[in-house]
C-alpha cells in the first residue's frame, strides 16, 4: 500500500492535537475536507496495515510517582547476552540495547521508588562480565513524544 | 480518596490507555467498555492533557514503516552557559525525536543526548555535522545499536489497575 497525501496528512493529525470529542473523526474530516466515513476508512486502514500501532493516552510516568533513569555498561562482549537477559527479567528495565561503544549496553528503569533503581543499579553491578556501570538521569526534556511526519523525505 | 472514586479513577485511566475503536462515536465506545459515562472520559482526558499528566493523545505510528528506517543515539558535549541555548536547538530539528539533558560524568563527558531518526544511514551522518556545524558543538558521538534486547511500554507497580503507560519511545528504536 502506497500512501497519499491524504493518509499523510491523516498520519500527522492523528498524533498531535487529536480531537478530545465525540466525533472526532468527523473533526478531523472537517479539518481536511474529507467525509467522516472516509476519514475512518482511511484510519482502519492505517490500522490493519501496520502504519498506526494504536491511539491512545500517553501518560507521564513521573507525574503518576514513577521515578526513571537511564543506564550505560560496560560489559564483556562474551557476557553481555546473558546480562541482558538476566536485567531483562526484570519489568522496569523497559527498553535495553547493545551499543557500538565502549559502554555497549543502554537501558532504561522505570520503577515506582528510587529505592528500588538503587536495588537494580546494585544487582547490575553484581553481574558477571559487568565491568563498569554510568547511571545519566535526565535533568531536563527538550522534547520527547516524536511526531513523524510522513510527508518529510 | 474513597474507595469507590479510586475505583472510577482506575477505570478512567485503563479507558485512556486502551486502543481507541475506530467507530464514529469511539470515545462513548471506550467509556461503555470500562462502565463510565463518555463525558467524563472526555472531560478526564483534557484535565489530563491540560495538567501534564498525559503527554498526549493521539496514534503511535511504526516509524519503520513510514520510512524512519534509521536511528542512532547522539550526544553531544556543550558547556553549562549554552546547553539550554544548543538543546533548544536540537529540538527544533524535525529529525531529532527525543532530546535530554544528562549529567557529564568521568570518562563520558557529553551532557546532551539526542534520538536521531532519518531514512538512511548517510542522511543520518549528514544531519550529525550539519547540526555540529551550525551549532557549534565539535564534541559528539554517534552510538549506533548493534542489537535490541528489549523494548515494552513502561509498567510499574504502585498504581492500583492497570499501570499507566508511558511513552515507548523514550529510547525507542
Amino acid at each position: 500500500m502506497t500512501l497519499d497525501l491524504t493518509d499523510k496528512a491523516v498520519l500527522l493529525r492523528l498524533q498531535a492535537g487529536f480531537p478530545l470529542h465525540s466525533r472526532p473523526f468527523r473533526m478531523l474530516g472537517d479539518a481536511l475536507g474529507v467525509p467522516e466515513q472516509e476519514i475512518m476508512q482511511r484510519v482502519q486502514r492505517l490500522k490493519d496495515e501496520g502504519y498506526i500501532r494504536t491511539i491512545r493516552a500517553t501518560f507521564d510516568v513521573e507525574r503518576m510517582g514513577a521515578v526513571s533513569t537511564l543506564v550505560a555498561a560496560c560489559v564483556e562482549p562474551d557476557r553481555i547476552e546473558q546480562v541482558a537477559a538476566a536485567l531483562n527479567e526484570h519489568p522496569e528495565i523497559t527498553h535495553n540495547y547493545e551499543r557500538r561503544h565502549h559502554y555497549n549496553l543502554w537501558f532504561t528503569i522505570i520503577a515506582d521508588s528510587r529505592a528500588r533503581i538503587d536495588e537494580l543499579l546494585e544487582q547490575t553491578r553484581g553481574l558477571e562480565g559487568v565491568k563498569e556501570v554510568l547511571e545519566v538521569p535526565t535533568l531536563r526534556r527538550f522534547k520527547i513524544a516524536a511526531v513523524f511526519d510522513a510527508r518529510r523525505g | 480518596m474513597p474507595d469507590a472514586d479510586n475505583e472510577r479513577m482506575s477505570r478512567l485511566r485503563a479507558a485512556a490507555q486502551d486502543d481507541l475503536p475506530v467507530v464514529t462515536d469511539p470515545f462513548r465506545a471506550l467509556a461503555d467498555k470500562y462502565d463510565v459515562a463518555e463525558m467524563d472520559l472526555l472531560e478526564e482526558l483534557r484535565q489530563w492533557l491540560h495538567d501534564g499528566v498525559i503527554r498526549r493523545y493521539g496514534a503511535l505510528v511504526s516509524h519503520r514503516k513510514l520510512g524512519f528506517a534509521y536511528n542512532a543515539m547522539v550526544v553531544w558535549q556543550v558547556s553549562a552557559e549554552r546547553v539550554e541555548e544548543v538543546g533548544r536547538s536540537l529540538a527544533d530539528d524535525p529529525d531529532v525525536t527525543h532530546c535530554y539533558e544528562r549529567p557529564p560524568a568521568p570518562g563520558f563527558p557529553y551532557n546532551l543526548y539526542t534520538m536521531i531518526h532519518t531514512h538512511t544511514e548517510e542522511e543520518c551522518r549528514h544531519k550529525v555535522e550539519h547540526l555540529s556545524a551550525t551549532l557549534g558543538v565539535e564534541k559528539h558521538e554517534i552510538l549506533v545499536s548493534a542489537r535490541e534486547f528489549k523494548k515494552s511500554s513502561p509498567t510499574y507497580g504502585g498504581v492500583a489497575g492497570r499501570p499507566p503507560r508511558g511513552e515507548e519511545g523514550d529510547l525507542d528504536e
